[in-house]
């Protein structure tokens, strides 16, 4: 079954995060009052992808747990998401 | 027009393709006879992209060519001029170079990052195509006022784009001009310049296969669907859908061009390549029919041979897309293999796209099936070509300098946009990048040293504001501003490279401006001896009706090749120097700073002159006397005292103006007013009297030259220890308040930029 | 272009490996200047494993190594030539990492720490001066996004040891104004700014040469 994995990645709460804060910044000009962190998100769409899998690879490679904080989710796509993706491409 | 009716079909392919009506006919009559059809043949799709395409004003140069002849120079044995993307100067001892600069101005209003980045991408091949290694980068640019819509956004994304392409691509950015002008609110300008290095292991390339059986080879990126229909969409105004036009933007990806650029000099180092050219606008359109029309062979082209990123992409999509980072190569077919290997080190594709034939013909093929036949030669050679009508402008001088311009307290410029620094621009640039940047983008030029061990020199010009007053004042500026900037800090100017931004040349008085411009830099460029090695046009700046002013932005490279002597600075060095203006009263220009606007004003005697001759004895008088300076500069439109407020806030040194010069009389302190070119100087003390006594026997050399009597040295005074600046009025100023001000200022008019 | 400085004898044969990844940009510059120096530098190419017998010293240059889109140096770090990289860390060859070379250095955990984008937001390309731990200071450019050096404060015991260069004048917001850092056993040394771009005085400033001598220990 082909997987789908979304991976959320942001600045961890005592890296300084300029792009939030320019946003921050920007929103109150719009009047919204708001914390901001801006960060990544990756898909991954694989046949062979575990939990296990996926965590190992955010911990050595997409993200830095120094700086970074991270969670994924991780479902089934379904057959009618396969073919609209497909239709796409 | 002609008296047949045109139905709405056709009135829709014409609108969607950008020809007109003529065109069309012309375009029907090529393809008969081509297909031996004498009465015209219908154009396919196909036939349409293509015709589309180089027709385009942004390929064709249909509006311009007819003036752009007047910069066709005599070849001399230190210029190999041929008919490639950009000249070449051949600098002795193993080294040549070649430059060039463009213009991405209507993708870079569209979407500000994408379009400045790419810009900075397609001068780069333009560059590396010929085989040299681009060792500098400049920009020009030209944005609105910073309360505009947009406009904000607008200076943070071309910057951001600017920079993001050229640190990553690792050329360093050496120059640059930042102009703001009401008149660019609807359309900015981004002009984008690149120097390249021809040095062992480097070798010239060119772009003509020599004969047939080449296989013709795709390289770099994937095609997709970025910018399809580009070249025609540079070539129309913005109307108030402008910056919904987004699909047509091409994305860059600096990474990727830098594989691009050690792929192909390496593969071109090796002796691979036959001949190369780099897909710019209308993509393998252009380059092929290009490569085609000037070598007198035929190409059989396989579009399904493209590499694509998006599957389905169709024949005519193909033709015209605009995806970046992409060559075409002619090989010998036994060197295909080798190339390839070397390109999947780099990452990158290389695909057998068809071959050279003896035809004479380009034929597109897709899938076997052959889709259209056209004569190369006929559709570049025989290509619409228009001498618009235009305004002859003539120069306006008036009688007396109005008030404007005169006597402004010198805190109140320094806070005004065109006086405060652009380091928050340039602060963004690498500028260091390849180990070799001897001045960077704060000094007045920018200089690279090249392995001899001799320096170049890259300088920018064209004030808009001037330009915007007179077309023709303007524009003799804009060449002599640059070539004085290079002359007085030892450089012998080589060469120049235009981009010419101009509005709507449908309209008489903006052809009018476009042809004065291109007179002017032709007469200077011939009586400098000073070739016009590369150049681009940019036509349609205009919105909503509202032109651009005439922006005839130029490059010039020049060389140091004796480096015992220093170059002088921008700013005062040492005390004891004396200060010197070398003023050569031509004319007075005159400059309102808070409306931007400009007039030329005659001299105290009622005469206006203008000599190109005398300028060019001036400035050798400059360029063999810079080794007398320790600072030198051009002073331009904010005044001597200006000038001399930077020279002196930059040092924490200062001017003491000398008693002798206090005393004077009042006619001959109104010299200080901004006369045609002057020039500030400070001279060592052991330097003073060869250089006094140099400037004598110039002056007695030339007593017949009725030009020259206009020029005259004055002694200002003697730079000295002081953290104030008192102006010749008596106005104190401190050195630490005025950079400040100059730096802090930026601020204020783009208070979101941070 | 090929190397055309005047070579210095007294670092004659020392053996260095300047690192090559693809979007490297400074590689040749690192070159040029351990050649100057009289080292016999030569490339290690991003895909090839090496001996560390073959070398005295490694660098790994600045740019940005296959386009940094993910995280300054993360992809770099991926590389097989970094598995040789480590092992001759191990072994106590002494490497330097600048400006891109520091950042793939911190994400191989080679170095404590990380590097992340400047407190502006914005690339920056000026001078600063720099004072190292012996009391020297430098006078070079400095060219980056991400020059933010930022220390876990699980980590913040090892600041003494680790600190080698800081900014008089922190252009980046970096912690502690650190511009360069190096391992406990004092082999691993990574900083912001170019020493190959303060070479030559008509470059600005000849401080950087100084520094790449102290690194080969001349």
């Amino acid at each position: 079954m082909k997987k789908r994995a979304i991976v959320n990645i942001f600045p961890k709460p005592e890296v300084l995060d300029p792009q939030g804060r320019a946003l921050e910044k920007s929103l109150v000009r719009k009047s919204v009052q708001a914390e901001v962190l801006v960060g990544k998100v990756i898909q991954l769409e694989s046949d062979d992808l575990t939990s296990e899998k996926l965590d190992q690879i955010c911990q050595d490679f997409l993200v830095n747990t120094l700086t970074e904080t991270y969670s994924f989710t991780l479902d089934d796509i379904k057959d009618e998401d396969l073919k609209d993706h497909q239709k796409k491409a | 027009m002609s008296n047949t009716t045109i139905d709405s079909d056709l009135q829709e392919k014409l609108s969607k393709y950008g020809l007109s009506f003529e065109e069309y006919e012309l375009m029907k009559l090529q393809l008969g006879k081509d297909s031996g059809k004498g009465s015209g043949k219908e154009p396919n799709q196909v036939e349409w992209a293509v015709y589309s395409a180089l027709w385009s004003e942004h390929c064709s140069y249909k509006s311009s060519k007819v003036h752009l002849k007047k910069f066709a120079c005599q070849k001399d044995e230190k210029t190999d001029l041929f008919d490639e993307g950009a000249g070449v100067v051949d600098l002795g001892q193993g080294e040549k170079i070649t430059f060039k600069m463009e213009s991405h101005n209507h993708p870079s209003f569209i979407e500000p990052f994408q379009g400045a980045a790419t810009g900075v991408g397609g001068i780069l091949r333009d560059i590396f195509s010929m085989g040299a290694r681009p060792i500098g980068l400049a920009n020009y640019l030209c944005f609105g006022d910073p309360k505009a819509d947009r406009m904000s956004d607008l200076v943070d994304g071309v910057v951001r784009g600017l920079t993001h392409y050229g640190n990553c691509v690792g050329v360093p950015t050496l120059q640059g001009q930042t102009h703001f002008h009401e008149k660019y609110n609807g359309n900015i300008l981004v002009n984008a310049f690149a120097l390249g290095l021809i040095a062992k292991p480097e070798k010239l390339m060119t772009s003509i296969p020599q004969k047939s059986g080449l296989d013709i080879l795709y390289a770099g990126a994937k095609t997709g669907r970025d910018g399809v229909h580009g070249a025609s969409m540079a070539s129309q105004s913005f109307d108030d859908d402008g910056p919904a036009q987004k699909t047509t933007v091409q994305i860059g990806d600096p990474y990727y061009e830098k594989c691009l650029i050690e792929a192909c000099l390496e593969v071109m180092n090796a002796g691979l390549i036959h001949a190369v050219q780099d897909m710019g606008a209308a993509g393998v359109t252009s380059s092929s029919f290009e490569m085609a029309a000037k070598s007198g062979f035929g190409l059989d082209i396989h579009l399904d041979k493209v590499p694509l990123r998006d599957q389905t992409m169709g024949p005519e999509e193909i033709l015209l897309s605009e995806s970046q980072e992409r060559m075409l190569f002619m090989v010998e077919p036994e060197n295909v293999k080798a190339i390839q290997k070397i390109f999947a080190k780099w990452d990158l594709d290389a695909e057998v796209l068809g071959t050279v034939t003896d035809h004479q013909k380009v034929r597109l093929f897709f899938k076997n099936e052959l889709l259209s036949e056209i004569d190369p030669h006929k559709l570049t050679e025989e290509a619409p070509a228009y001498n618009r009508p235009f305004d002859a402008f003539e120069t306006k001088a008036f009688d007396k300098s109005s008030e404007f311009g005169s006597t402004k307290k010198l805190d109140e410029v320094y806070s005004q946009l065109p006086a405060v620094s652009r380091k928050w621009i340039y602060d963004q640039f690498d500028q260091r990048v390849g180990a070799s940047t001897e001045k960077d983008c704060r000094f007045s030029i920018g200089v690279q040293r090249l392995p001899s061990g001799r320096s170049v020199g890259i300088a920018l010009g064209c004030d808009p504001s001037l330009t915007d007053a007179c077309p023709v004042w303007g524009s003799r500026l804009t060449y002599l501003v640059p070539s004085f900037s290079l002359a007085i800090k030892g450089f012998k100017t080589l060469a120049l490279t235009d981009c010419l931004n101009f509005g709507n040349p449908q309209k008489t008085k903006v052809m009018g401006q476009f042809a004065s411009s291109v007179d002017q830099l032709a007469s200077l460029s011939h009586g400098f001896g000073t070739p016009v090695i590369s150049g681009n046009v940019s036509l349609y700046n205009e919105t909503d009706n509202e032109n651009v002013p005439p922006t005839p932005a130029v490059g010039l490279v020049g060389l140091k090749s004796d480096q015992t002597h220093s170059i002088p600075e921008d700013c005062f060095q040492k005390s004891g120097d004396q200060v010197y203006l070398m003023s050569l009263d031509l004319c007075r220009y005159d400059y309102e700073l808070k409306t931007g606007q400009a007039q030329v004003t005659k001299l105290t005697d009622g005469s206006v002159t203008y000599d190109i001759k005398a300028l060019k004895l001036f400035s050798q008088f400059c360029l063999e006397n810079s080794i007398h300076w320790s600072s030198s500069q051009v002073v331009e439109k904010l005044g001597l005292e200006y000038a001399l407020s930077q020279s002196a806030r930059k040092s924490r040194l200062s001017l003491k103006w000398s008693e002798e010069f206090k005393d004077q009389n009042v006619e001959n302190k109104t010299k200080l007013k901004l006369g045609f070119m002057q020039i500030l100087v400070s001279v060592k003390q052991q330097n003073l009297k060869s250089f006094t006594d140099a400037f004598e026997q110039f002056k007695k050399d030339h007593l017949e030259d009725e030009s020259l009597k206009h020029l005259s040295l004055i002694q200002l005074g003697e730079v000295h220890e002081s953290d104030e600046y008192v102006s010749l009025t008596g106005e104190s100023y401190n050195a630490t308040e005025l950079t400040k001000k100059h730096e802090t200022s930026w601020r204020k008019h783009f208070e979101r930029l941070e | 272009m090929e190397a055309s400085f005047p070579t210095n004898a007294t670092s004659k044969n020392k053996r260095v490996g300047v690192l090559r990844f693809l979007g490297t940009n400074c590689d040749l510059d690192t070159l040029k200047a351990f050649t100057a120096l009289g080292c016999e530098a030569r490339y290690l190419w991003w895909e090839d494993h090496f001996d560390p017998e073959d070398f005295d010293y490694l660098v790994l240059p600045g740019g940005f190594s296959h386009g940094d889109y993910l995280r300054s140096g993360a992809f770099a770090a991926q590389a097989p030539v970094c598995e040789s990289l480590m092992k001759a860390i191990d072994q106590g060859v002494p490497t330097l990492g600048i400006c891109n070379g520091f950042q793939i250095l911190c994400e191989l955990g080679a170095l404590p720490g990380a590097l992340v984008s400047n407190t502006s937001g914005r690339f920056k390309d000026f001078w600063v001066r720099v004072k190292s731990n012996s009391g020297a200071t430098y006078k070079m450019p400095i060219a980056h996004g991400d020059g933010r050096y930022f220390l876990p404060p699980s980590q913040i015991d090892k600041l003494d040891t680790i600190s080698w260069l800081t900014y008089e004048a922190n252009p980046n917001g970096s912690f502690q104004d650190l511009a360069g850092v190096k391992n406990e056993k004092s082999t691993v040394f990574g900083l912001m700014p170019h020493p190959e771009r303060a070479f030559h005085d008509w470059m600005g400033s000849s401080d950087g040469k100084k520094l790449l001598e102290e690194f080969l220990g001349v």
